[in-house]
């Protein structure tokens, strides 16, 4: 406790938390005031997500960990004590059920107005609308959320958050809420922050947009790592500053450790004008050979990018094969005719099937090569999965392991065995490191260093900036559904990505 | 990570470590996968110590098969649209229209049994397709739109037959493809056989049989591996159309007589005996052999309970209570299991957000 212990709202002190092999955060020390806008940010991996499951009393702390509220010192937070002590989350996917309405929404989470045994419906949404007058809001609370603007369901989280039904509401936490919104919609949310700030509501912003934090909050803790690099105050600071204490400073063997580029002159293929969802007319050419890498936060259309390109999800898309080819829209079948292996995070739920086994996973996008006389000719099928499990080194190495049952990066494994079993011309991934270990991750980079050098093509959409560093040749970085810019060599280090892909962020609408 | 082949703790690639052949034989013995076929001999086991004159008799066997062949056969329609994870709740209307078709067009017409019994089958498939015109490609949830086109099926079989019990032409030559039998086994029963060994050998030995269970697992995975799920859920629709067809045919000439009120009763017993069937066997897979045991369970129960002189509605909730124990069992004993594996891999999790 420091000397304006009257001011402080919560005292966060050596905080750690150890899973399973991996320490997630070690000795993390700061304070939030009260009234104040508090920005989180650090990396993917950094501990941020952990150190806010701690404070949700989802996680509980390392022995030695301090945390105190208003002065009260807590052991272990349970979230009855979180709800208790005032502190409320709104996460990122908010929480609310689209189909019905605010006033609905609103009742889910703290109790119905009732008269008698009876809902009281015009009293539900009269609660529902006071919620949100209070934050400087006016929406339709009887309309299904669904049919409202992005940002007036944000707003409908966050007066429900801010619902004093059960005490005093002290902090509220927001993850990433930006990122489902539309660049044009997020000054609209910062003024309803404002005003929660105006009720007396301090605010933990989580967020990766430094632009956002830059003109928002008014200090920011960053963490790298799962150590606390420091608290700032965000007066005096800047992007680049801001960015080189998230990403650290650049190790120079970093870039040179890369291993040189395999790309060929060859093409492997050309796309033009990709359009989705959020994707605005992405363009690129892919040598064979090459690794090619997708950046942008969520909602510039990197996480769309993947599935677009191999016809997993609805777009526009023209794209010239090797061969020189042309060919206008995409579906999976055609992907796979093209030899474009779609490679999803083993956390994307349509990354493999949990209750097949590793062989069956495996097999499965090659099957018919097994078969012979109208059967899946077993020993065939097992052997090509053997030689997967042994190279790839997957554990346990039993082929009938049912998948559901293994750990993240033995799962990432097995779907990479289901597509390099194929034997495909370009791989185009999803986050192929998230929720792997480092060795795992390492593995992965060996990988596809390896593939490249057999000519194979690489598109690597990924959130996790050390993956562009460490395997691609060449990174385009999306903003708004564009490309924004275009790093190749030496320039891809994870501070230059960072001020490339948070450039322009809510001024591109 | 091709580096990681010369790997201490896995000498080699080839010995893949498959659980040892004692380990596995002890699992596939085990309660867990087979528990059906251990409460099936006890229900034999108690009949025999119960009513021993009455129950240890050939008959007995035969009677059970007989008369449980043609639930077997309807439930082994719908174990293939469940793998691929469709229910298909007009078995019933389709075994009664194809059964009052039949009874219909031998009475109205000199057609021989064996296009009869052909046309009745091709009416099934036309059944499947259009409840595929309505699950596959409306999209509308299969459970209700199965439950809609089994009520309109219903509706046509009541207008063919007016309402009466169709018997011309029915006893004859056309009945024999139900009542011949070999040394006092039934057609039907060897139909049930070849049914089970053909779905069991297209689920387990052929691609298009992975590709059920993977559609019913997840679509959207088999989808981006390049399989069509409309065609799979399709034609799977269509396979059960025909196989309550040819039950409703066989029904027919079994009881020579066309009820229009025959065939809806046989749905529920149908998928007692398929969920029951999926807990035996192959760990949650819908497959034909936990089906045939779990019919011929319930069989046994039934006819065991009506030898002994129970009333004629106990084996109704005999075969409701034996399917809410034998379920209810393995999914208690499944449990601890699999959290123990599950526990192992806990991993932290990592930040949800991006970049």
């Amino acid at each position: 406790m420091t000397a304006v212990a009257t001011e402080t709202l919560i005292a966060i002190e050596g905080v750690g938390k150890t899973f399973p092999g991996q320490r997630a955060l070690a000795d993390v020390s700061f304070e939030i005031e009260r009234g104040e806008i508090h920005a989180l940010v650090g990396e993917n991996g950094s501990g941020k997500s952990t150190l806010i499951k701690i404070l949700a009393g989802f996680h509980e702390p390392d022995p030695g960990s301090r945390i105190a509220v208003a002065g009260e010192e807590l052991k272990a937070l349970a979230p009855a004590d979180v709800r208790r002590l005032g502190l409320r989350f709104v996460h990122q996917d908010l929480g609310l059920v689209a189909e019905l309405s605010a006033a609905e929404n609103v009742g889910l989470a703290s109790g119905f107005a009732k008269r008698g045994p009876k809902v009281d419906w015009a009293g539900q949404c009269r609660r529902a609308d006071a919620l949100l007058a209070r934050i400087g809001v006016e929406v339709d609370v009887e309309l299904p959320v669904a049919e409202l603007r992005a940002v007036e369901r944000s707003a409908i989280a966050i007066a429900r958050a801010l619902d004093e039904l059960h005490g005093e509401i002290r902090l509220l936490v927001l993850d990433e809420p930006t990122a489902a919104l539309p660049p044009a919609e997020v000054d609209a949310l910062f003024r309803v922050l404002r005003e929660v700030l105006e009720q007396g509501v301090s605010i933990l912003y989580v967020s990766h947009r430094l632009e956002e934090i830059l003109g928002l909050a008014d200090r920011v803790t960053v963490l790298r790592d799962g150590r606390c690099k420091g608290t700032f105050p965000i007066a005096g600071m800047d992007r680049a500053r801001l960015a080189e204490l998230i990403v650290g400073e650049e190790v120079e063997a970093d870039a040179a450790q890369r291993p040189p580029s395999c790309a060929t002159e060859e093409r492997a293929l050309t796309v033009r004008g990709m359009r989705g969802a959020v994707l605005d007319g992405v363009g690129f050419e892919l040598r064979r050979g090459e690794v090619l890498g997708i950046a942008g936060l969520s909602g510039s259309g990197r996480e769309e990018l993947a599935a677009v390109l191999t016809g997993a999800a609805p777009g526009q898309i023209e794209l010239v094969d090797g061969d020189g080819r042309t060919w206008s829209g995409m579906t999976p079948k055609r992907a796979k005719q093209l030899g474009l292996a779609l490679v999803l995070a083993n956390r994307h739920p349509d990354a493999a099937i949990g209750q097949f086994s590793i062989r069956e996973n495996v097999s499965l996008a090659q099957l018919p090569s097994y078969v012979r006389g109208g059967r899946v000719r077993g020993a065939q099928e097992r052997g090509a999965v053997e030689r997967w499990i042994a190279d790839l080194d997957i554990r346990p190495d039993d082929p009938d392991r049912l998948y559901s049952y293994l750990s993240g990066g033995n799962k990432q494994k097995v779907i990479l065995a289901k597509w390099l079993n194929t034997s495909p011309r370009v791989f185009v991934m999803d986050d192929p490191t998230s929720g792997v270990d480092i060795g795992a991750r390492h593995g992965i980079y060996g990988l596809v260093r390896e593939q490249a050098a057999t000519g194979a093509g690489f598109v690597v959409c990924s959130s996790d900036l050390e993956d562009f560093v460490g395997v691609c040749d060449r990174v385009l970085a999306l903003v708004g559904g564009r490309v924004a810019a275009e790093l190749s060599g030496a320039e891809i280090t994870e501070n230059r990505l960072l001020q490339a892909i948070v450039t322009q962020t809510g001024k591109n609408a | 990570m091709s580096q990681n082949v010369v790997n201490a703790e896995v000498p080699s690639a080839a010995r893949g470590r498959r659980a040892p052949a004692a380990r596995r034989f002890a699992r596939g013995l085990s309660f867990r996968t087979i528990g059906a076929v251990y409460v099936w001999l006890l229900l034999i086991a108690v009949f025999a110590i119960w009513i021993p004159d009455l129950f240890l008799r050939e008959e007995t066997l035969k009677t059970v098969l007989n008369q449980y062949s043609i639930t077997a056969l309807a439930a082994l329609s719908i174990v293939v649209p469940l793998t691929t994870g469709v229910f298909d709740l007009s078995i019933g209307s389709t075994m009664g229209l194809a059964g009052i078709l039949s009874a219909w067009l031998l009475g109205n017409t000199d057609l021989s049994p064996l296009i009869v019994v052909l046309l009745g089958v091709g009416a099934g498939a036309l059944v499947g397709l259009f409840n595929a015109l309505i699950v596959v490609r409306m999209k509308i949830d299969s459970f209700i739109g199965t439950l809609a086109t089994g009520s309109i099926l219903a509706a046509i079989t009541l207008g063919i037959s007016g309402d009466q019990i169709l018997t011309e032409r029915v006893a004859g030559g056309f009945s024999d493809i139900a009542s011949r039998d070999i040394g006092g086994i039934q057609l039907p029963v060897l139909y049930m056989i070849v049914l089970m060994i053909a779905i069991g050998f297209f689920l387990e030995q052929t691609a298009s049989g992975r590709y059920c269970y993977a559609t019913g697992y997840n679509p959207e995975v088999t989808r981006l591996v390049g399989v069509s799920v409309d065609r799979v859920r399709t034609l799977a629709l269509v396979f059960s159309g025909c196989v309550a067809a040819f039950a409703g045919v066989v029904l027919t000439a079994r009881i020579q007589a066309a009820d229009p009120a025959n065939g809806p009763s046989y749905m529920i017993p149908a998928f007692s005996a398929a969920f029951l069937g999926a807990t035996q066997f192959r760990h949650g897979r819908f497959n034909p052999w936990g089906t045939i045991v779990a019919v011929l369970m319930l069989g046994t129960g039934s006819v065991g309970l009506l030898l002994a002189g129970a009333p004629t509605w106990a084996p109704q909730i005999f075969q409701g209570a034996v399917l809410i124990a034998a379920v209810g069992v393995t999914v208690i004993q499944r449990r601890p299991k699999a959290d123990a594996e599950t526990a192992k891999p806990a991993e932290p999790e990592p930040a949800p957000s991006a970049a």
